[in-house]
Parts: C-alpha cells; sequence; structure tokens
C-alpha cells in the first residue's frame, strides 16, 4: 500500500518504534498550523513564539512559574488515566478537584491545626482533599457499578453539582457557611500556617512543595498499575469486562475502587493547590483544570508518567501565553488552539493505526485511551 | 468496521473536548464554567450585562458609533433631543489640550475574564486606554486578556515586565492583587475598575460608580414616559448594594418626576435568569407597567426583552443595551429601549491615563457620578421618546450634577436616607 512512504505511514512507523515520538510530531504539526494562523492574522510568527517560548522558560522565575501552572495539571490528569485504564471515562475530575480543594481548605482552617507542625497540618489538609475528591468520584463509580449509569453522563453531571454547592458555600453571605467577609472577593478563609506546604520559588504563580506531591503520586500510580495486582485487574477490567469477570475478577470493586481512586488524585491536587499556592479557596482558580487534565490525559496515552511532561507542556505553554499577547498581540485563544491541534494529531494517530492495519509494537498503554468507553 | 465507528466516535469526542478547551462560549461545558465564572464578576458587585449578544454587535457597531459621535459633537439643546448627555472622548481629549505622553510612555490593560470586544467592561476600559493612547501620543500599550482566575496575579506580574507607567486592572475579582502588585511597585501607576478598598495604597486608583444616579435618571425617565402611572423594576439580588442603589435610585427618580406614580420592584436570587426575568417583566405588564427597567445582568436583560417585545418601553443598565442586548438595533422591540443607564469606565480610565500623563494621579477611589459625567444615559436609538421625557430625563442629569437634584439614597447601602441606611 506504500504506507511507510506518506507521511502517516512514516509517523505510526515511528509510533510503533518509539511512543514518544509521536506526540512530539503532533506537536511540531499542532505549531506549524499555529503558526499559520498567527501568520494569517497578520503577525510574524517567528515573533509570536518567540514571546511565548520567552514567557515559558524566558527566565528562572518563568520556568517556575511554568512548572507550578502545570502542578494540578498532573493530578486532574491522573484522574483521568487510571479511569481510562479501568475502562472508564472519567470526565468530572472538575468536580472532584472542586470538592476536593474546599474540603482542604475547610480542614485547613480546623482550629487544632493553628498550632500543629507541619508534618501533621500538611498530610491533614492533603487527605481531607483527597477524600473529597474520593467520595466525589466513587459516587458514579458505585452508580455504574450498581446500577449501570453511565459514568460520562453521571461524573459532567456532578460536575455541575460540585460546582453550584462550592459556589454557594463561598459565595454565600446569609448565612456564612465559609466565605472569608473580610476578603474583597469571594473566597474561604486563610488556612493555618502549619498547613501551608513549603514554597521553592517565589514566582507568580509560586512553586511549592506540590509538585513532588504531584509527581510522587505520578509514579505511585505508574507502580501500581505495572506491578501490583489491583493494577493488573483494572487494566484487565478495562480491556475486556468480560474476560475479567470470567477469570474471578470482582469488576464492580475495581470500577468503584478506580473510580474513586481517580478522584482522590483530583483532591490531592485541588488540597495541593489550596495549600501551597493560595492558602485559601477560590472555585474560580480550579476552573478548566479538571475538563484540560482529559487532554493531557490523552496525550500522555494514559501513562501516569509521561503525563508529567504532558502536563507540563500544557501548563507551561498557558503560563507563557500572556507574554505572547503582550508583546506580539496574539490571543491566548492561539495556544488554546495549538492544544487543541495537538491533541487532534495525537487522536488521529489512532484512526491511521487502524486504517493502515499497522501493528501495534509500542506497549499495552495504547488501548487504554479507547477501551471501554464508546 | 464496528471499531472503525467506534475510533471515529472517539475523534468526534475528543473534538468536543478540544472545543470544550477552547475559551469559545459557545460550548455547553464552557456555559457551566467559564462564563458562569464571568457572571459571577458581576453577581458580586454591579449587575452587567454579559454582553452575550456581543457576537451581533460587530455588524451594527459602525451605526451605534456615529451615533455617539452624533450625540457628541452636537451642542446641548441638540443632545436633548437625541438623548443624550454623552461625553465623547474625543471631547475629553480636547479638554487636555497640548498634553504629550512622555517618550516611551508605556500602558498596559490587563482584564478580567473575557475579551477586549466582549461588551462588558474590559470593553470600555479598552476604548478608555485606546483613546488615551491616541490623545497623548502614547507610545506603548499592551493587553492581557485572562482566562482563568488562577491567571490573575500572573498575568500582573506578566504585565510589569515591560516597564509600563500605568497599569488598568478591570473587574472586582483582581482587587488584591491589584493591590499587592500596587504596593510592591509604588512607582507605577494603578487603576482597578470597579475595585472597592477601604484604604487604597499611593498609587492606585478604585473606579466605582454611584449607581443611585443612573437608577435616578432611568427613574425620572420610566416616569416621563409611563402613561398608565406604573413603573416596574426588575433587579438582581438584593444583598448586592449596587443592585439596590440602582433600583431604589430609580423608585425615588420616578417619584420625583410623578409622586403619584406606582414603581412595582422586585429583587432575583440570581443575575443569569433570563427567563425569571422575563417572567417578572410580563408580570409588572399584567399589574399595568408600561416601562420595565432591568437592573440584574442577564435577569434583567431578559426583563428588557420581555418588556420590549411586548411592546412596552424597557430601560437598560450598566452599557447601552441597544448595542449588546439588542444587537444593534437588529433585535425585535429594539424602538422600544428608551434608554440604558449607564457607567462610563472608558471615560474612568481615560481621566486616570490623563492623570498619569499629567502627573496629577490621585490614589484612592475615582467615583464616577453625574456630576463628572460618568453617570448617564445612553442615547434614544430607535425609541420613540418625546420631547418632553427627553427634556425631563436631561433636566433631571443636570440637577444631580450639579447637586440640585439629590437621590436621597445611600451612596453606601443604597437605602434611603432616614430609613436605617448606612449614611444616616
Amino acid at each position: 500500500m506504500g504506507e511507510s512512504d506518506s507521511l502517516q505511514g512514516k509517523i505510526v512507523k515511528a509510533w510503533s518504534v518509539q511512543p514518544v515520538l509521536v506526540p512530539l510530531y503532533a506537536i511540531l504539526l499542532s505549531f506549524i498550523v499555529g503558526g499559520v494562523l498567527i501568520a494569517i492574522i497578520g503577525v510574524n510568527p517567528f515573533e509570536a513564539y518567540w514571546a511565548l517560548v520567552r514567557g515559558m522558560v524566558g527566565s528562572p522565575d518563568r520556568v517556575a512559574a511554568s512548572i507550578a501552572r502545570s502542578v494540578p495539571f498532573v493530578g486532574s490528569a491522573l484522574a483521568l488515566a487510571l479511569a481510562f485504564r479501568a475502562g472508564l471515562f472519567n470526565i468530572g475530575a472538575e468536580g472532584q478537584l472542586l470538592v476536593g480543594g474546599i474540603l482542604a481548605a475547610w480542614v485547613g482552617t480546623f482550629s487544632f491545626l493553628a498550632d500543629a507542625p507541619g508534618l501533621v497540618a500538611i498530610p491533614t489538609v492533603l487527605i481531607a482533599g483527597a477524600f473529597g475528591g474520593l467520595v466525589w468520584g466513587g459516587v458514579p463509580g458505585v452508580l455504574r457499578a450498581r446500577t449501570g449509569a453511565h459514568e460520562v453522563i453521571s461524573t459532567i453531571m456532578l460536575n455541575s453539582v460540585a460546582l453550584f454547592i462550592v459556589r454557594w458555600i463561598v459565595n454565600s453571605r446569609d448565612p456564612v457557611i465559609l466565605r472569608d467577609t473580610a476578603a474583597s472577593v469571594p473566597r474561604t478563609e486563610q488556612i493555618a500556617d502549619g498547613a501551608v506546604l513549603p514554597q521553592l520559588v517565589d514566582s507568580e504563580p509560586n512553586l511549592h512543595f506540590g509538585l513532588f506531591v504531584m509527581i510522587a503520586v505520578a509514579v505511585v500510580l505508574a507502580f501500581v498499575i505495572a506491578r501490583t495486582t489491583f493494577g493488573f485487574e483494572v487494566i484487565t477490567v478495562g480491556t475486556n469486562p468480560n474476560a475479567a469477570r470470567y477469570a474471578g475478577i470482582n469488576v464492580n470493586r475495581i470500577i468503584v475502587s478506580s473510580m474513586a481512586l481517580s478522584g482522590a488524585f483530583a483532591g490531592v491536587a485541588a488540597a495541593s493547590e489550596v495549600s501551597g499556592t493560595n492558602q485559601f479557596f477560590q472555585p474560580g482558580t480550579f476552573a478548566f483544570i479538571g475538563f484540560d487534565g482529559i487532554a493531557i490525559a490523552l496525550l500522555a496515552r494514559a501513562n501516569p508518567v509521561a503525563i508529567l511532561p504532558a502536563a507540563l507542556l500544557w501548563g507551561s505553554l498557558l503560563a507563557g501565553a500572556p507574554l505572547m499577547q503582550q508583546e506580539a498581540d496574539v490571543s491566548i485563544d492561539v495556544v488554546r488552539i495549538i492544544q487543541a491541534m495537538v491533541l487532534l494529531f495525537v487522536a488521529a494517530d489512532a484512526i491511521v493505526r487502524y486504517l493502515f492495519r499497522v501493528r501495534d509494537q509500542g506497549g499495552r498503554h495504547i488501548d487504554a485511551t479507547n477501551a471501554g468507553w464508546v | 468496521m464496528r471499531s472503525l465507528l467506534r475510533l471515529l466516535a472517539a475523534v468526534l469526542a475528543l473534538s468536543l473536548v478540544a472545543a470544550a478547551c477552547g475559551s469559545d462560549s459557545d460550548t455547553d461545558v464552557d456555559t457551566s464554567t467559564e462564563d458562569d465564572t464571568t457572571e459571577e464578576t458581576e453577581a458580586e458587585d454591579a449587575p452587567e450585562d454579559e454582553g452575550d449578544t456581543s457576537e451581533e454587535e460587530g455588524a451594527e457597531d459602525d451605526d451605534a458609533m456615529e451615533d455617539d459621535e452624533d450625540t457628541g459633537d452636537d451642542d446641548g439643546d441638540a443632545m436633548a433631543a437625541s438623548g443624550a448627555g454623552l461625553l465623547s472622548l474625543e471631547d475629553e481629549c480636547a479638554s487636555f489640550d497640548g498634553i504629550e505622553a512622555p517618550e516611551g510612555f508605556t500602558v498596559n490593560l490587563v482584564t478580567d475574564i473575557g475579551k477586549v470586544d466582549d461588551g462588558t467592561f474590559n470593553e470600555f476600559a479598552f476604548e478608555g486606554m485606546q483613546a488615551a493612547v491616541e490623545c497623548f501620543g502614547i507610545e506603548n500599550q499592551s493587553v492581557i486578556e485572562t482566562v482563568s482566575e488562577a491567571d490573575y496575579a500572573a498575568n500582573i506580574a506578566t504585565t510589569l515586565e515591560s516597564d509600563p507607567n500605568v497599569v488598568i486592572t478591570v473587574g472586582f475579582l483582581l482587587t488584591t492583587d491589584t493591590e499587592t502588585a500596587a504596593t510592591e511597585n509604588p512607582d507605577i501607576n494603578f487603576v482597578g475598575v470597579d475595585q472597592f478598598l477601604v484604604e487604597y495604597p499611593d498609587n492606585m486608583v478604585g473606579v466605582l460608580f454611584n449607581e443611585q444616579e443612573g437608577g435616578f435618571m432611568a427613574g425620572a425617565l420610566a416616569a416621563s414616559l409611563s402613561e398608565t402611572g406604573v413603573v416596574g423594576v426588575v433587579g438582581g439580588r438584593e444583598d448586592v448594594p449596587p443592585v439596590v442603589k440602582f433600583v431604589n435610585g430609580y423608585s425615588a427618580g420616578a417619584k420625583f418626576v410623578n409622586p403619584d406614580v406606582n414603581v412595582l420592584e422586585i429583587y432575583n436570587e440570581s443575575f443569569t435568569d433570563p427567563a425569571k426575568g422575563a417572567s417578572d417583566a410580563a408580570q409588572f405588564i399584567g399589574e399595568g407597567a408600561d416601562v420595565v427597567f432591568g437592573a440584574g445582568g442577564q435577569t434583567g436583560s431578559g426583563a428588557l426583552t420581555a418588556a420590549a417585545e411586548a411592546g412596552v418601553f424597557a430601560i437598560g443598565v450598566d452599557q447601552d443595551e441597544y448595542n449588546t442586548t439588542f444587537g444593534g438595533g437588529s433585535a425585535p422591540g429594539s424602538e422600544f429601549l428608551a434608554s440604558s443607564a449607564i457607567k462610563r469606565v472608558d471615560l474612568a480610565v481615560f481621566r486616570n491615563i490623563a492623570a498619569a500623563v499629567d502627573d496629577s494621579f490621585t490614589p484612592g477611589p475615582f467615583v464616577l457620578t453625574a456630576e463628572n459625567d460618568g453617570i448617564t444615559y445612553a442615547p434614544f436609538h430607535d425609541a420613540a421618546v418625546s420631547d418632553e421625557a427627553a427634556a425631563k430625563v436631561e433636566e433631571v442629569r443636570v440637577g444631580l450634577a450639579d447637586g440640585s437634584i439629590d437621590t436621597g439614597v445611600c451612596a453606601i447601602d443604597g437605602l434611603f436616607v432616614g430609613e436605617g441606611s448606612a449614611c444616616d
């Protein structure tokens, strides 16, 4: 068929040899498309990209800010990745972040934490966040396992439920629930000093210890998936639930626990943001973190370790875009388009592989993205 | 074949996701998050129009601009006839005759979530900045459009990297970040639109509004237009002071013109419920109201649309809703939008940049009032407003401006003075 001569053929070949290359091609291609777009609106794309790159990594502070902007995306993408592996499409990270975040912020203001050492206070806040996400992710898991309610529907609905409850809790003045009435914007009160994650770089946004928390979570998840019985069961359920059931795996248990654990990842991410970045909870700061997590998880092919660079790319593009607008007058929407194109090209690769009957030699992580949830 | 379908479905889903990732406000996902966040900005403070019809706005924009210029260029009597004491930025520029910005002068703008053409304060602040840039020959300007609340501080930090002389930030959600940046950069002047602080840093201005005066003008116009002697106002949340200021100002203004007027008032729990606003308007009309003032974000705009479609006069708020809610005259019932009680954010931004150029920047609250032309009413456009009513509202505007008329409404909480307001 001569597919090895075509560009797609080459990409597919490269993918089967070296899975990292396809996303790289996709990124390159997206930037080219973005560059054409920028040129169409009458700006020199090289100038725009130069500003973008300087916005991302132009100074030590900017590098730190880019990393800091990426940290919460790791958690939300992990929330997607684990669910993908179990054949579930958890688009509820947005809501799980909110519930985890507000719980962390609430627990962080408990009076017994005021004098507690960081070693007690910080884990307490992080666990509170994880618990919030766990509950909010677990509910659709239970609904799926018990009633067959599709998790795509229930998670996206629960996003709205979470958003409006959380907003009421934070905004309400009568009665005052968690609102800091002294602040000029609706947000919760400052958490105890002891519960604040140690700061690494005073950039904007500031880089804090949450980075290591998220890396650790990613590595642990990678280990769990690759080396534990639970991980094996998750993948088996994700690949073929019927076969899993036949093999004696309790499929419902896996569905509930992987959804709950997914939610917990989002919850930890939110707690680390609350504790490390703002020291209070403001619902709007989490807008789109969960939805972007979907894209990052797909880009990383639901591989927990690959999520780290994917999230870094995502976050630093967002962190760099304002400078591009300031210096080249190119809207941040261009970055959004580039991100969407990356995703599209990565996704299109799956079609290419199907059409050309290319055997996947890249490893088992490929099926994770499209198994089970269609 | 099945798996091909699956893959196609996957791609479809992905493109949905991708669409959701872009900040295009057409998608459902967006509506549930970003747009609502923007709305929250408004819910908290002034009820603003969401600018949800801003796409339609473009086509008719030129017309609207011409209208503005017309009214601006005309003299007093002509203005009364055409329906506005709208001070044009060109005229304002002329009053600063001869002032030139020093070489390398830089003005930067950081918007709230949204765009510089979204029909909200973002757009007006941008227009004010553009006019100042042109007027004073300012060399450098730049804009950062915020996409997430997580980016406020970062965007201000980015904007500071170009060593600006003036930084404008839009929206009360940026209050704290603007204050912090102002404290850390004492040599840069900051202008915070819709940002209230008890105590401002020495290099920061907070642009605030005398909503009660805008409400008063709307009320005076309503009472002048009304033939039934019944007028209505659909407000947003009662726990938001600017809403109360508008509503009580409206009531006071209507009674100023006609002491026997019956003012129907309703507050709403939400700023984003046009359907509720529409049913409120229908209710008022059923009770005999023939003018409806909408002062509650999209809820209020819903009331306007319903009233205008029912052939009853409507009065908009914050911006000239002829250009936003009524799509520059393209929406049905545009001929019934009598006017809007508007806040001249563009003027406030322009004047503060002028002050910075002129070395007369005065920190603290910068309150837009009828006196400084910051609170006024929009042109009547297509509405058949009688000369009498037009003269009346202009008379009220002038009276408020020169202090001969007092609204009797407290500027702090919007309650009537003498009835337990914060001003007593």
